[in-house]
């Protein structure tokens, strides 16, 4: 993205949210109590949304918000509440061999994919426009035209993922549901 | 989309059919008397499935806007998966009675985790391959956890789950990468996407790599496909992602890690396939190479020195199997040469198949000699075996020589198939490493196999009722001989076909 | 179309500005005399009885991952429901692939069902 582009409107919105989400992000990190990390997490979401809307994936931000603000975000809350973690339970220590891979490998992933972004080309433009017409390539509008259209490919995949989801239901009733008595023996 | 596309789709479609058909069946039914007739239906949809693959034949065919493509390998991997589930869901009952485990879930999820591996290995489109990915690993997970009350089998489960999840979101991230990397090379350069192909589609990233120049070599796209090719060799279990296939494997039940382990390698393996078929002949400097050669050389190292201190016997087949995924690498390393890549396919294929029976076949004698459901896990247990149950002994025996690449047994073709491919195409000194790394190997599955034979034990015989296992595991035991016995390469024309008629060839990128 | 969220962003901002306002300004102005029953948690105006953080039952769990399973699906219906009406002569293959996808998932459900996986008890 070029200075100029930074300095537009949709540019600014831009860098309002990864400033927000970088600091929501490390404030996940380095907070000693789980519920804090928890809430910090969920301004984080909301600005990785936000990052979507400023770069035009509507469809996106929308799931963000719904789904990851929402329901994951209930689920974490959850787990800690399930967990009744307090702060003497949790072991936050910054030392040793663990944290130092873990420093490293964080800051070599980031470092690589920094490389990458700045080797590439600037005028980072979305593909998908290729296949749509009429509308946005992120607006809702037109990721239902290519979602649920018989002539492109992904047909195919929505219609896969519900039995992804299918899965999914009888691993949680599976794994977390009530266990079933070894009398009522069923066939 | 119409008949014909159904039909090229409708192996993985019968077995999620099949899968929710066992599911809503269970529901229905109170009585233990439908037991037998769950696995029935169960098997009844992998037998169609198989049936539905082979009417397809060996001409190519793509199907769903070339969401998926259909040729001779993949209809021999299908098959392969359909009869891996029927065999696992045989070899199950016995474990599922003694731990009363729920018996209509375990046969949906065995049949689902099919279907994904299904659509993973027919997908020309990276999106449906995620899409089949993820159906198999989840079902993975909860198959891995399955034996709830058991903590080995828990943490096998939790284990998985947590590297699983992260990988899948390493591999969604490549896929953008590929899929931006190919849109912005295609543009600037003024290239037309491929009429009625996406972004995403193999053909398309083919057309990248051969017309674009430059671009096998450009940081976005190489990132993309180290991503892409790292996290589908954890899902194949190669080192150094294998940290999980020895814990998850001791800790499910026999019958489960061995599906784990076979269905895993040949749905990752298979898509590994196709992309590398694009990838040969391509410029892409030299870091593909590296990481390959890197990641096959380091499974083999790990994988047979890690064997050959185990006390469990299901952490050896363990250690074994990230061994032979790296074997499978060696074999998908030739590949990436144009001169060997027909040799290459064909033997990687061959040792697909192979790898798939012993490994089926080894669990199924731990489930054999296991008493009440109970795994004979422990290496010790199988002191004097030969004393006391000759016809295990020889059946495990064969497996563990197979496994190591003895001849007479089908893992010394198969070895022998992937070193000449390697050869041809150059790799000496690789070839070289890996052969050191099996000669560790021999050790680690001779040591069981003089402790069956050499040892004397005063335990006692144990007479066992899990009849299904000890079905599969000597029916394998003959396969494996015959197979190692006759050039069994020659039975199964639709490797030819595959190699003729390969996903992505020149004329069909225009 | 961004320029279509400006009323969101102006609502955001107000409400942040608002709720700013109001703590900072109970900080600055409201008198602070601390006393140890001013300080333990309210419940009602009955002393408290132990602590407010308590182990929450498995149930929740498998209801909320539950809950994201069919939210997911509610996610794909979305598109598809404002796309519908301008689909045209592909009106009825829409129709039949929602019904699919639905249908799939309804197996899920009835599944849930009968296994009491919604059930407290």
């Amino acid at each position: 993205m070029t200075l100029q582009a930074l300095l537009s409107g949709q540019g600014l919105m831009f860098l309002f949210f990864a400033v927000a989400a970088i600091a929501s992000g490390i404030l996940v990190v380095i907070l000693q109590n789980p519920l804090r990390a928890a809430l910090s997490l969920v301004i984080n979401l909301f600005s990785v949304a936000g990052l979507y809307l400023s770069l035009n994936a509507y469809f996106l931000a929308t799931v963000q918000v719904i789904v990851y603000a929402g329901a994951i975000m209930v689920l974490f809350l959850f787990v800690i509440m399930l967990l009744n973690m307090g702060q003497a339970n949790l072991n936050t220590s910054y030392r040793g061999v663990r944290t130092i891979i873990a420093f490293s490998s964080a800051i070599g992933f980031g470092g690589l994919m920094s490389a990458v972004a700045l080797k590439g080309q600037p005028n980072v433009m979305l593909p998908a426009d290729a296949m749509v017409t009429g509308s946005s390539a992120g607006s809702v509008e037109g990721i239902g035209k290519v979602l649920y259209n018989p002539n492109l490919p992904w047909l195919f995949a929505f219609e896969w993922t519900s039995f992804l989801l299918l899965v999914a239901v009888i691993g949680a009733v599976v794994l977390a549901g009530k266990r079933q008595q070894p009398s009522e023996d069923k066939a | 989309m119409n008949f014909g596309d159904i039909h090229a789709a409708g192996a993985p479609i019968l077995m999620a059919v099949g899968g929710c058909v066992v599911l809503l069946t269970d529901l229905a039914s109170k009585r233990s008397a439908t037991r037998k007739f769950g696995t029935f239906l169960a098997i009844l949809f992998c037998i169609a499935s198989m049936v539905c693959s082979y009417t397809l034949g060996g001409q190519l065919r793509t199907a769903f806007s070339n969401g998926i493509a259909v040729e001779g390998l993949v209809v021999t991997m299908q098959i392969l998966l359909a009869a891996i589930a029927a065999i696992t869901i045989v070899a199950s009952s016995e474990i599922l009675q003694s731990f009363h485990l729920p018996k209509g879930e375990y046969r949906a999820l065995i049949l689902l985790a099919s279907a994904g591996a299904m659509v993973l290995v027919q997908s020309l489109d990276l999106v449906n391959a995620f899409v089949g990915i993820e159906i198999m690993s989840v079902a993975f997970y909860v198959l891995a956890g399955y034996r709830r009350a058991q903590a080995a089998s828990e943490e096998a489960g939790a284990k998985y789950f947590l590297m699983g999840a992260f990988v899948s979101a390493i591999l969604l991230f490549g896929i953008a990468l590929i899929y931006g990397s190919v849109g912005l090379a295609m543009k600037a350069n003024g290239l037309e996407l491929p009429q009625g192909y996406s972004f995403t589609n193999i053909v398309t990233i083919s057309k990248a790599i051969h017309q674009v120049p430059g671009f096998g070599t450009s940081p976005l796209f190489l990132l993309g496909a180290v991503m892409l090719i790292g996290s589908l060799m954890f899902k194949a279990g190669v080192a150094p992602f294998h940290m999980v296939a020895p814990d998850v494997y001791q800790g499910a039940p026999a019958p489960i890690a061995g599906f784990l382990a076979t269905t895993s390698k040949v749905a990752a393996f298979t898509i590994l396939m196709r992309f590398f078929t694009i990838l040969a002949g391509a410029d892409t400097g030299a870091a593909i190479n590296v990481v390959v050669i890197g990641l096959a050389l380091l499974s083999i190292i790990v994988g047979n020195t890690g064997a050959a201190n185990q006390k469990s016997i299901k952490r050896l087949f363990g250690y074994s199997s990230v061994a032979h995924g790296g074997y499978i690498v060696l074999g998908l390393l030739a590949s990436l040469g144009t001169e060997s890549q027909a040799a290459a396919i064909t033997a990687v294929t061959f040792y697909i198949v192979a790898y798939a029976i012993t490994t089926i076949g080894s669990f199924a004698v731990v489930a054999w000699l296991g008493k009440d459901g109970e795994d004979a896990d422990a290496i010790s247990a199988y002191r004097g075996l030969g004393k006391r149950n000759l016809g295990a002994a020889i059946t495990l025996g064969i497996f563990l020589l197979s496994l190591s690449g003895i001849p007479l047994t089908v893992g010394f073709l198969t070895k022998l198939g992937v070193f000449m491919a390697l050869l041809s195409a150059g790799g000496t000194w690789v070839a070289v490493v890996a052969l050191i790394g099996s000669a560790i190997g021999l050790y680690a599955y001779l040591r069981v196999i003089s402790e069956m034979f050499f040892v004397d034990s005063t335990q006692q015989e144990t007479s066992s009722t899990d009849g299904a296992s000890k079905l599969v595991a000597v029916s394998a035991a003959t396969l494996v001989i015959v197979m190692g016995v006759f050039p069994s390469q020659a039975l199964l024309p639709s490797f030819e076909a595959s190699v003729t008629a390969p996903p992505v060839s020149g004329d069909e990128v225009k | 179309m961004l320029s279509s969220y400006i009323p969101v962003l102006v609502m955001v901002a107000g409400a942040t500005i608002v709720a700013l306002a109001l703590i900072g300004l109970s900080a600055l102005l409201g008198p602070r005399r601390p006393s140890a029953s001013k300080d333990s948690a309210y419940e009602c105006g009955v002393t408290p009885i132990g602590s407010a953080r308590e182990r929450f039952p498995v149930k929740f769990y498998l209801t909320a991952m539950l809950f994201i399973v069919f939210d997911i699906e509610t996610i794909f219906l979305y598109p598809w429901a404002v796309n519908y009406k301008a689909s045209g002569g592909l009106m009825f293959f829409n129709l039949v692939e929602m019904l699919v996808f639905v249908a799939i998932l309804l197996v899920g459900y009835i599944y849930v069902w009968k296994r009491g996986g919604l059930e407290w008890g």
